[in-house]
């Protein structure tokens, strides 16, 4: 047996498993993606006495069945990988809820070992647990950890570790007279037909009876008639004889057991005093205080990320990549043209494109993951529920518009935490509308040459303009919601029912892990789209071979040509625009110096000559153009990442180029009806 | 659901409809499949207690403590929660 020994860590969301990954793996770990869906796999190396042990961190869950993606995968993992031990990992300032999980771990023959994790702060709410006795009632070994402190995690990896090859007997739960009987019929007829042998054949009869989708599928009930009649009279006859459903029925038994084993094992001494959770909140949820206290913490998240990020990290990464360029350049001046040409415009530029926006993204992360371990993220989407909930949305959709500010590929990424399918879908449909810090270079460049210098009573003109552009991005993108809640997911339910955790202050280390996930992720995953788009569009403009690169006579400017007057009706129907605005589908930033390549001025010049080609509201309309026209390649890609579906992936692209034309037209056309 | 009172005379009601830092029991979740399932999962059955805390700003979603943790739950879901006053 060569196989690595193999603990996979499983637990409630908020239980603080994440960070007892981290600790046990440190750097020797790695993010990959379980097979077919998108939800990420970690897995790391732990050590102990100079063994290596494979550390699998599953996604939380709250129980042991299959309601949402991130469950199946933990569920599917433990019943057919069959790790050599399932590390549950509780927290112990909320041990009741969270045994709900262990119970039906429990129930399985795997080798289980309790975690309760941080035990200090159950310690600092008075709580004591009797872990000996805990151990004893349940049958599986305890250990108390502190993951932030480094505290008990050799001896989780000696217990694990300890029970390699031993035999566990599952957990048998009483679960009263009808149940008892119905389950002991169901588990010998599983074992008879071969479908389940002895070990596991006890819950999958207490699933099957639960109508558990997973062990349905698992069993391939439908295949055995014989079977599907005992589940479906054993069920009848709970509900007869209990008066409810047995998914109520064993619930209902399930919690009694936990509170018998709180009764026995915990002790919660009384206390009048405020924990910090309590006293935060009176703050940050506050009747009047606590959305004003939201947007204020949403705008210096913007401002540091811009600021910070983009601007200050930025320009650095900005000035290299132009360095880099020159130097590349001066060694290659005597390469031919095409391979030059190829590295420094396609290579150098289209990398840099996208190397451009990591401290961006690093900063945001940064910030963003504070947020989510902090437990505020929690707060955001509770605090915007009821605004949300009024156009069809949810609260958690108001955190994935914030994020997507920042880049709308992050902001979909941060739908994975809406539990209904809908929800999810809306908020990976309505993102690429929020205006993304890569169209702020054309609005900066397009308000300042036709707008600078002018006010609206006390305010900026172009301040103004590119203003009313971010709000008419969250206004399409809310409008879009609606329709879509109101018609393609009308069958569809939502409901809003979420833990709160508690306030908790996020360690360094794993606020940097974090960051550099999801980094490392975007540049890799958008990294690979945006090169490609890039590198095609340069070969598009510069051939046919001998012609001016960027010319009309280049493939690019035909094609611009071909598309120009659909866009005449927007004011802005010239090749130059549609060649613009094709490039920008690769990256919206990328307008700016499409422009200075199609005008033949360079970027610095550009403002000088826009005016001959474009008019204040046609200038306004190709603004809104751009916020709104298709998603960039970054943002489809990850739509069919996240949707699973390339067909959602166009409809995106299909439905926002709609959107947008109309838009543009509606502006120009109005305005042009106005007078202006 | 009509207010009533049982046999212990406690006041039946929806959980929507519990005041602030009141107790409760939960009676009966008369809704579907898969918002019943989320609950169960959550600790939130038939005979849990629980403490109203408090109300997001604009008075919706709650926000109850049960077994020892705080659970956000809009109105219109809380409506469908029976739950006796103790």
């Amino acid at each position: 047996m060569n196989r690595e020994f193999t603990i996979a860590l499983v637990g409630n969301p908020n239980c603080g498993k994440t960070s007892l990954f981290n600790i046990m793996t440190g750097s020797r770990q790695h993010v990959g993606n379980w097979p077919g869906v998108t939800v990420e796999r970690k897995e790391g190396i732990a050590k102990y006495n100079g063994r290596n042990i494979k550390v699998i961190d599953l996604p939380g869950t709250y129980s042991f069945s299959a309601s949402s993606e991130d469950e199946l995968i933990a569920v599917r993992y433990i019943l057919q990988d069959k790790p050599d031990v399932v590390v549950n990992v509780i927290d112990s300032g909320n041990i009741e809820r969270n045994l709900y999980l262990a119970l039906q771990l429990l129930e399985m023959n795997s080798q289980v070992v309790l975690v309760l994790n941080m035990f200090d702060e159950a310690e600092k709410k008075h709580i004591k647990i009797d872990q000996a006795k805990l151990a004893k009632l349940l049958g599986a070994p305890v250990v108390a950890t502190i993951a932030t402190r480094n505290y008990g995690i050799q001896e989780l990896l000696a217990t694990a570790l300890k029970q390699e090859k031993q035999h566990r007997e599952p957990l048998k739960l009483d679960y009263g007279t009808p149940a008892n009987q119905v389950i002991a019929e169901i588990a010998k007829e599983l074992e008879e037909t071969g479908l389940a042998t002895a070990q596991d054949s006890r819950l999958l009869a207490v699933k099957l009876l639960e109508n558990d989708q997973f062990a349905r599928d698992y069993v391939q009930l439908e295949k055995f008639p014989a079977l599907q009649e005992t589940v479906k009279r054993a069920s009848q006859k709970i509900r007869t004889e209990a008066g409810f459903d047995p998914e109520i029925y064993l619930a209902d038994k399930r919690y009694e057991f936990i509170s018998m084993l709180v009764r026995e094992c915990v002790q919660r001494e009384a206390t009048q005093s405020q924990d910090l959770t309590e006293r935060l909140d009176k703050v940050l949820t506050h009747k009047w205080l606590g959305i004003p206290l939201f947007f204020i913490i949403m705008f210096l998240i913007y401002q540091i990320t811009m600021g910070f990020g983009n601007d200050f990290l930025g320009s650095y990464v900005e000035n290299a990549f132009a360095l880099l360029g020159e130097y590349i350049s001066g060694l290659m001046a005597n390469s031919p043209e095409l391979l030059r040409s190829f590295v420094i415009d396609a290579v150098i530029g289209g990398v840099g494109s996208v190397l451009v926006f990591v401290p961006l993204m690093f900063t945001m992360y940064f910030l963003i993951s504070f947020l989510e371990d902090s437990g505020y993220m929690a707060r955001a989407a509770y605090l915007m529920d009821r605004l949300m909930s009024a156009v069809g949305l949810h609260g958690k959709t108001a955190v994935a518009m914030i994020v997507g500010s920042g880049c709308n590929v992050a902001g979909i990424m941060s739908t994975r935490t809406l539990d209904s399918k809908k929800d999810r879908m809306i908020g990976i449909l309505i993102s690429p509308f929020i205006s993304c810090s890569a169209r702020l270079p054309v609005y900066a460049l397009f308000a300042g040459v036709f707008f600078g210098g002018k006010k609206v009573g006390i305010f900026p003109a172009s301040g103004l303009v590119i203003f009313s552009l971010y709000l008419l991005g969250i206004i399409i993108a809310v409008t879009a919601g609606k329709l879509l809640s109101k018609t393609v997911f009308k069958q569809e339910k939502s409901y809003f029912i979420m833990e709160l955790p508690p306030y908790r202050i996020p360690t360094l280390k794993s606020l940097l892990i974090h960051m550099w996930e999801k980094t490392e992720s975007f540049v890799k995953k958008a990294g690979t789209i945006i090169f490609g788009i890039v590198a095609l569009i340069w070969a598009l403009s510069i051939f046919p071979v001998g012609v001016t690169p960027g010319s009309v006579e280049s493939i690019l400017g035909k094609l611009g040509t071909i598309l120009a007057p659909i866009f005449s009706p927007a004011g802005f129907g010239t090749w130059e625009s549609a060649v613009a605005l094709i490039v920008g589908v690769g990256a919206k930033e990328a307008i700016v110096a499409t422009f200075g390549m199609v005008y033949g001025t360079g970027e610095e010049m550009l403002s000088n000559v826009l005016g001959q080609y474009f008019t204040p509201l046609s200038a306004y309309a190709f603004m809104v153009m751009t916020l709104l026209y298709s998603p960039c390649a970054a943002t489809i890609g990850i739509i069919k990442k996240e949707t699973n579906s390339l067909k959602w992936a166009f409809f995106s692209v299909a439905y926002s180029l709609v959107i947008g034309w109309g838009m543009a037209v509606l502006v120009y056309q109005l305005g042009t009806f106005l007078g202006l | 659901m009509d207010t009533a009172n049982n046999k212990s005379g406690n006041k039946y009601l929806s959980l929507d409809k519990v005041p602030m830092n009141a107790n409760g029991r939960i009676v009966n979740i008369n809704m579907d499949h898969l918002m019943r399932k989320k609950l169960t999962d959550m600790g939130l059955v038939r005979g849990t207690e629980f403490t109203v805390k408090g109300q997001a700003p604009l008075g919706d979603p709650i926000k109850i403590n049960l077994r020892g943790y705080d659970l956000a739950i809009r109105k219109n879901d809380a409506k469908q929660i029976l739950v006796e006053q103790i």
